[in-house]
């Protein structure tokens, strides 16, 4: 697949090309929408949010070879918001305190109710926290690379991961002892 | 591995298994329909669409002096036609008839204005119901225009009082107000009052020529360089520059060069030089040139001289010599304390230079009158040296004198 060409008839305004080359990595951009949203339905909608910005932007992308990481780039800043959305909306009243969990989130279904668990407390924590967990856990990153896409530096990093880990087993625990 | 770590794994393991959906590629593809194009604008277009607007808001507004430009640059430089009256009688210029009121009884109308290179005339009429427009008129004289690039002094002005002294009608002449002024203001110099008009260039301005001379006329100790003369419905300017040094040696050098359209020689109006250590610039005014041009020629018919005359003249009063054709008159020598003073006369435009008595240079020069004769004016003045020595004769290096050059500079037209 000629990415460069595709590009160049996106930002014509060809609605087609733009679609083939999110197609072409759709399981990336799907997993990544997934590690920051944690359900199917968000994941989809962060990735509509995106097409639709990639649209509206791709005529000022300079240099088409890097495609893919900007439209990424999008994509998480699609799944920041739709996670701030999703904050406003539910979780100040069903997050009542720190280890407690909302009956209304819980679901019959033991699986799904764990995973939604790790999801809530990751969106409990400070955001550039969850993130760099996500990252680390989710997308298998190692701590450059991690740096190198949330734009700290390396100490912040580990900090980050180490003081949202320690937040995370605090809460993990309080949960355990209810 | 803390529980955590092992709930963050299994999360990791869940989302690897995730099947990517089916319905994303629809999904995505109707998100994309119901995109409108109105937001994808490339930034390089806003660029091109605001200078746009711009080039095209004013080019719009500043219409008439863009032709005025235009007709400059593409030759439309005929000289259509004579003076102020002409101009007047023909309806050009554009008309104003805007009053203002200065003081109880008193107004001021602007009727019209002609505007060219070279000026803008106000045509204005004083109106004071007392009967002394003269008198009011002098204490509110127009000071200058104002506008758009414009600060515009006024030069000159003239005007007539009618029988019973309510009226006073005439023009004043201001510096030429900028092409792209859209509105002036008159400011008077007796009164805080300001009076607005609007003012149309396309109207009040009329077309020029600009022509190079670029022509010389060796002189004496140097030469006179005409360089371009300016052609306007209402005079004719005519600019140059000459290294002539000690140009104010005679009296109104340029007051000999003389302008010939036709073979008619043109109204003088005025003129100005400008020194400077490099040389000098001379600007010289005549009337505005007739409609039909057939032939136009400066004629220096005199200018300064300079004669190098390593001449002695004998001092002994009431003695006459002659030098370089020019008479001498030695009429009185006194010697006093510290000083000789030798009171000479000759023709007013003869000046002496590098004068000595003996060894004594010439300190000063003191009491110069001028006498008129019957077909020249005598110059009378004493010199003064700071020596009692006294010495038979006196001497004199040069002179700087009014001499005939007689030349022409013929001016083409393309």
């Amino acid at each position: 697949m000629d990415i460069q060409r595709l590009v160049k008839k996106a930002k014509k305004g060809d609605k087609e090309a733009l679609l083939e080359l999110i197609m072409e990595q759709k399981d990336d951009y799907y997993k990544l929408a997934y590690t920051y949203t944690g359900n199917r339905d968000d994941a989809l909608d962060a990735m509509e949010d995106m097409i639709v910005k990639l649209y509206e932007q791709i005529p000022r992308l300079k240099k088409p070879g890097s495609f893919y990481s900007w439209s990424k780039t999008i994509l998480v800043n699609c799944c920041h918001s739709i996670h701030r959305k999703r904050k406003k909306l539910v979780f100040v009243e069903d997050w009542t305190d720190d280890a407690g969990i909302s009956s209304q989130e819980v679901s019959p279904i033991e699986t799904s109710v764990q995973h939604m668990h790790i999801h809530q407390l990751l969106s409990k924590l400070n955001p550039n926290q969850a993130e760099a967990i996500r990252l680390r856990y989710f997308q298998d990153l190692d701590y450059q690379s991690i740096a190198n896409v949330t734009n700290t530096s390396l100490g912040t990093v580990k900090s980050r991961i180490f003081q949202g880990l320690n937040k995370l087993n605090q809460w993990y625990g309080g949960e355990r002892n209810d | 591995m803390t529980e955590i770590e092992r709930r963050l794994r299994e999360e990791k393991q869940r989302i690897d298994e995730q099947e990517t959906p089916k319905e994303l590629e629809d999904r995505l593809r109707s998100a994309l329909t119901h995109t409108s194009n109105t937001k994808r604008r490339k930034p390089v277009m806003w660029k091109i669409i605001a200078a746009f607007f711009l080039a095209a808001i004013l080019l719009s507004y500043n219409y008439p002096a863009l032709a005025y430009y235009g007709k400059q640059i593409l030759g439309f430089d005929e000289v259509v036609s004579g003076t102020l009256q002409d101009l007047n009688e023909a309806g050009k210029g554009q008309v104003i008839e805007e009053s203002i009121t200065l003081e109880k009884g008193v107004t001021f109308t602007v009727n019209g204005v002609i505007t060219d290179e070279n000026r803008l005339v106000l045509y204005y009429t004083f109106e004071s119901e007392k009967g002394n427009a003269g008198d009011v008129s002098s204490y509110y004289q127009p000071a200058k225009l104002t506008g758009f690039l414009t600060n515009s002094h006024v030069q000159s002005g003239h005007g007539q009082v009618n029988s019973d002294g309510t009226e006073l009608k005439g023009t004043f002449d201001f510096e030429p107000p900028s092409a792209f002024a859209k509105k002036l203001t008159l400011h008077f110099g007796g009164s805080e009052k300001t009076l607005e008009f609007h003012y149309d260039p396309f109207k009040a301005l009329e077309s020029r020529v600009v022509q190079d001379i670029n022509q010389e006329v060796q002189v004496d100790s140097g030469r006179i360089k005409f360089e371009s003369l300016t052609a306007s419905p209402t005079q004719t300017v005519i600019k140059g520059t000459t290294n002539v040094k000690n140009l104010d040696q005679v009296m109104q050098p340029f007051g000999r060069i003389s302008l010939w359209a036709n073979g008619n020689k043109m109204d003088e109006m005025g003129r100005g030089v400008a020194s400077s250590i490099s040389g000098s610039t001379f600007e010289l005014e005549f009337d505005a040139l007739p409609q039909k041009l057939k032939s136009l020629n400066i004629k220096v018919d005199e200018f300064i001289g300079y004669e190098d005359l390593q001449a002695e003249v004998p001092l002994v009063e009431g003695t006459e010599v002659e030098v370089a054709g020019e008479t001498v008159k030695v009429k009185q020598i006194t010697v006093k304390e510290h000083q000789t003073e030798v009171t000479i006369s000759t023709k007013e435009s003869v000046t002496f230079d590098d004068v000595s008595l003996g060894n004594e240079p010439l300190s000063t020069t003191v009491g110069q009158s001028l006498k008129k004769k019957s077909n020249f004016i005598e110059k009378e003045r004493t010199l003064v040296f700071e020596t009692t020595t006294s010495a038979p004769s006196m001497f004199v290096g040069g002179m700087y004198y009014i001499k005939t050059y007689n030349e022409k500079v013929e001016i083409t037209f393309e």
